[in-house]
């Protein structure tokens, strides 16, 4: 499933699924190359204009559907957010390692 | 010496809306004005294109009525080719109803949004609610189950745009003549029945009663200051059927006065000889309005509230619909409607025709048959046409020219927030006078700008995304004197 | 003759001198083609199914298979080098597949999918082309133009056998020409054939587009990987 940004459907989406992993880039410095966290549902009111948290689609599942989904959230440190460019090779290599470093993950902990 | 207020949204901070009030010394609001810095770049980028490429390329001007967008192209492109209106030929009566059908999905699923979304929140919360919680995420906590249904009806509409146009958004059913898919049985069904995760028609009649029952006991509790908030004059403006009540796909535009007279109705080919468009250097948006009453008596309302207006009762199949019409019009008893946030009630009325509409056209065998497409003859080319469709937001029209060999050399498109442009710029300027005219000291409010916003949003106008930002719209306020000097500048 | 090759580490058995395009697919490995039609003579043009061969960088639709060669497809290095060169193709004409007709029926969209392509690595030109639609029939969208050259030589007037289609200049300055006369001579049947082997939407049949519906268009309902594969006869 792949979003330009986060509805408040993708409540309802979530709400069928155990397990769900959102994937989304970031320029926070403290990220060296990716982060995986595990998320808590949160009503935070945390939108800008058109879109929604994480924590408050979840919230959003668990006040309309009674049940909530185990998400988690990687994130990755991308540099450079013009159009028109391809991903910069810093970005790249933090993907693949985060691809990596969850392929592994997953097999071990079955996530 | 009169003065000037600036509310700033659109050129100084992008994705703000800039309104300019004037006031003269005795604080009273002489105008205001709704600046508006919109791109219309599609009218070039479509030239030296094949025409029937028109309608899939300038549908992406568009994320929400997109489907409004394709049907008005492939209504100018069926005239283009010889087989359109324009000829008097009819078009076959499956894809018509294919066309129809797909306006309709996509009438229910614009109006929910706006409605749901950034609507009953403001009117369960009240305008002044701090604006995190006036928005949709705001009545998860308040109504869950309302939420539910929202996502419920969102999703529906969204699988009954895709089963006609194959794609959830810009997706594509019509070609020149006709239209490239029926829908299948299955499909029917499953729009029809529901299936786990999805509801069935039966509900999304219900949850729109429910929608419009939420507006009525707000009206209720708050009748007084619903219906005094921005109460402006226009005329009104739908595309009509033979009857004279609403066709959102086809028919004559139909203008109405105050009393519900008919002012003009024509041929929506003819509607360059009927209206002219005012240009203002303040505004890339142009001012419509009709030629034989001139510029203030001439401009219109289109959209919900205008087709409400105009329309006098929905089709004999459409009970409920027709019902919440009737109470609508009693309401006035007569009169046209000019309650701005009557839009809202307008907006209720039609989610609930609009699924009543669907469940009459699913249910026609017509919709699975196979003739498709009416192949126009050799020499039918015109090589002109004219588009015009009630979209969501209201009249909309796409106009246009290709040489022989099919190169587009000329397109037109007037969408309906320009109809909308006199009569919003009037909302604005009855809001501000209801919170400055005749006071003391003329001093920004953070409740006139949240009105400022109710009045805008009324019309959901399609000037930029701000306006359908959840919550709170972007705005800038400058208070300038008459001779431009600065008073005060809110920015939010 | 029968003959050993070794493709991705495999052995493999097949006949000397078939395509290695070819061979490649019988054995369950999909080299992307673009300019390449199965049956024609190749044209070598987009160098989109480049292999390492024996250690060098070739174009697979353009060598015969030998005794003993040993062959890299799905090699990291040589992937991406394919995938470049899809992404060089977009970057160099002008692509708006949403409002392009071939869309869902496009080989290269098609190919675009299948190298995984996301975005060009490269900077778009922008290069300005103009239309033509002098001819009666066709209209040449030139700014999805590849230059693989298969309307060149595979179209040719049925009386004469002289090209219609041809390419004028070199480089950047390259325009796919028609002859008008000519093209004005093709029968309906060859008309429709051109536009159907012009992989891009560039050869396009006037006042004719978007007649399948999506979801159903040719690569949805079976992708060209699986129809490079399938079209093999073992
Ligand atoms: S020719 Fe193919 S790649 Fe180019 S715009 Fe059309 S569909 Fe997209
Ligand atoms: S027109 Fe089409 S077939 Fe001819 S060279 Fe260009 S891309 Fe190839």
């Amino acid at each position: 499933m792949r979003h330009y940004q986060l509805h408040l459907e993708d409540a309802d989406l979530i709400s069928y699924k155990s397990k769900v992993l959102f994937v989304d880039a970031t320029k926070a410095a403290d990220v060296e190359s990716f982060r995986i966290e595990k998320m808590a549902s949160k009503m935070d009111f945390s939108f800008s204009s058109h879109a929604i948290s994480i924590p408050a689609i979840m919230a959003t599942c668990q006040q309309c559907f009674d049940r909530v989904p185990q998400v988690h959230l990687l994130t990755i440190r991308g540099y450079a957010w013009e159009l028109e460019q391809g991903m910069t090779p810093a970005a790249q290599r933090n993907l693949m390692t985060a691809t990596e470093y969850f392929r592994n993950e997953s097999c071990a902990s079955g996530m | 010496m009169s003065r000037k207020l600036v509310i700033d949204p659109v050129s100084k901070i992008e994705g703000h809306g800039k309104v300019i009030v004037y006031m003269d010394d005795d604080n009273q609001v002489t105008d205001a004005k709704l600046y508006v810095a919109e791109f219309r770049g599609f009218e070039k980028f479509v030239q030296g294109h094949p025409y029937w490429e028109a309608p899939m390329l300038l549908q992406r001007i568009c994320g929400i009525c997109f489907v409004s967008h394709h049907l008005c192209g492939a209504k100018a492109l069926d005239d283009m080719v010889g087989v359109g209106y324009s000829t008097g030929v009819q078009m076959l009566p499956t894809p018509e109803k294919m066309r129809r059908l797909g306006h309709y999905m996509q009438q229910l699923q614009s109006h929910v949004t706006a409605y749901f979304y950034c609507i009953v929140p403001e009117m369960l919360f009240g305008m002044d609610a701090p604006p995190q919680q006036r928005n949709v995420v705001g009545l998860v906590e308040a109504d869950p189950e309302l939420v539910k249904r929202v996502v419920a009806l969102r999703k529906w509409g969204q699988e009954g745009i895709k089963a006609v146009l194959g794609k959830r958004m810009h997706g594509i059913n019509s070609v020149p003549g006709g239209v490239s898919q029926n829908l299948d049985q299955a499909a029917r069904d499953r729009l029809i029945n529901g299936e786990e995760g999805l509801i069935s028609l039966d509900d999304v009649i219900e949850y729109a009663q429910d929608g419009l029952k939420v507006f009525k006991d707000f009206h209720a509790k708050n009748r007084a200051e619903v219906d005094a908030f921005a109460e402006v004059p226009a005329l009104n403006m739908s595309l009509v059927n033979d009857e004279g009540n609403v066709d959102y796909y086809h028919g004559d535009i139909r203008i109405v006065d105050k009393d519900k007279n008919i002012v003009e109705q024509f041929d929506y080919h003819d509607y360059l000889d009927y209206f002219s468009e005012a240009t203002e250097e303040w505004s890339y948006m142009k001012f419509p309005f009709l030629k034989s009453l001139g510029r203030e008596a001439g401009s219109v309302r289109v959209g919900a509230l205008g087709r409400l207006n105009v329309t006098k009762s929905y089709e004999h199949n459409c009970p409920l619909a027709n019902a919440a019409l009737e109470e609508f019009h009693d309401y006035t008893g007569g009169k046209a409607n000019d309650m701005t946030l009557h839009t809202n009630w307008a907006r209720a009325i039609e989610i609930l025709h609009s699924a009543e509409q669907i469940k009459v056209l699913l249910s026609d065998p017509d919709l699975q048959k196979d003739q498709l497409v009416i192949t126009p003859a050799d020499n039918a080319w015109i090589g002109e046409g004219v588009g015009v469709v009630e979209a969501p937001r209201g009249t909309l029209l796409h106009h246009y020219r290709a040489d022989k060999a099919g190169n587009i050399t000329f397109a037109n498109l007037i969408v309906a927030t320009t109809q909308n442009n006199t009569v919003m710029n009037r909302t604005i300027r009855s809001v501000a006078d209801a919170y400055l005219g005749g006071k003391e000291q003329a001093e920004i409010t953070e409740g006139m700008m949240n009105a400022i916003e109710v009045g805008i949003r009324a019309y959901d106008p399609c000037l930029s995304c701000a306006t359908h930002a959840m919550g709170q719209m972007p705005l800038v306020i400058t208070l300038l004197d008459a001779d431009g000097k600065l008073i005060e500048e809110k920015i939010r | 003759m029968r003959i050993h090759i070794t493709l991705d580490g495999q052995s493999v058995i097949t006949r000397e001198g078939d395509m290695l395009v070819d061979v490649a697919a019988s054995n369950g490995v999909y080299i992307p083609t673009l300019c390449y039609v199965r049956g024609k003579p190749c044209l070598g043009t987009c160098r989109t199914c480049s292999v390492r061969v024996n250690g060098n960088i070739m174009a697979a639709c353009t060598i015969p298979v030998s005794d003993g060669m040993e062959v890299e497809v799905n090699e990291p290095e040589v992937t991406d080098m394919r995938k470049a060169l899809v992404e060089l193709l977009f970057s160099e004409g002008n692509h708006n597949c949403p409002s392009c007709e071939k869309s869902g029926r496009c080989e290269l969209q098609a190919v675009g999918y299948e190298v995984g392509m996301m975005v060009s690595r490269f900077p778009y030109k922008f290069t300005p082309r103009t239309r033509d639609y002098a001819s009666n029939a066709l209209w040449l969208e030139r700014d999805r133009c590849i230059f693989c050259q298969r309307c060149v030589e595979m179209i040719r007037d049925k009386e004469t056998g002289q090209k219609i289609f041809s390419i004028e200049s070199r480089g950047t300055q390259a325009t796919i020409e028609i002859d008008v006369e000519l093209a004005n001579r093709m029968p309906p049947e060859q008309v429709r054939e051109a536009a159907e082997l012009c992989p891009v939407g560039c050869i396009i049949e006037k006042s004719l587009g978007f007649n399948d519906p999506i979801g159903k268009r040719k690569f949805e309902i079976k992708s060209i990987r699986e129809r490079a594969l399938e079209r093999v006869d073992k």
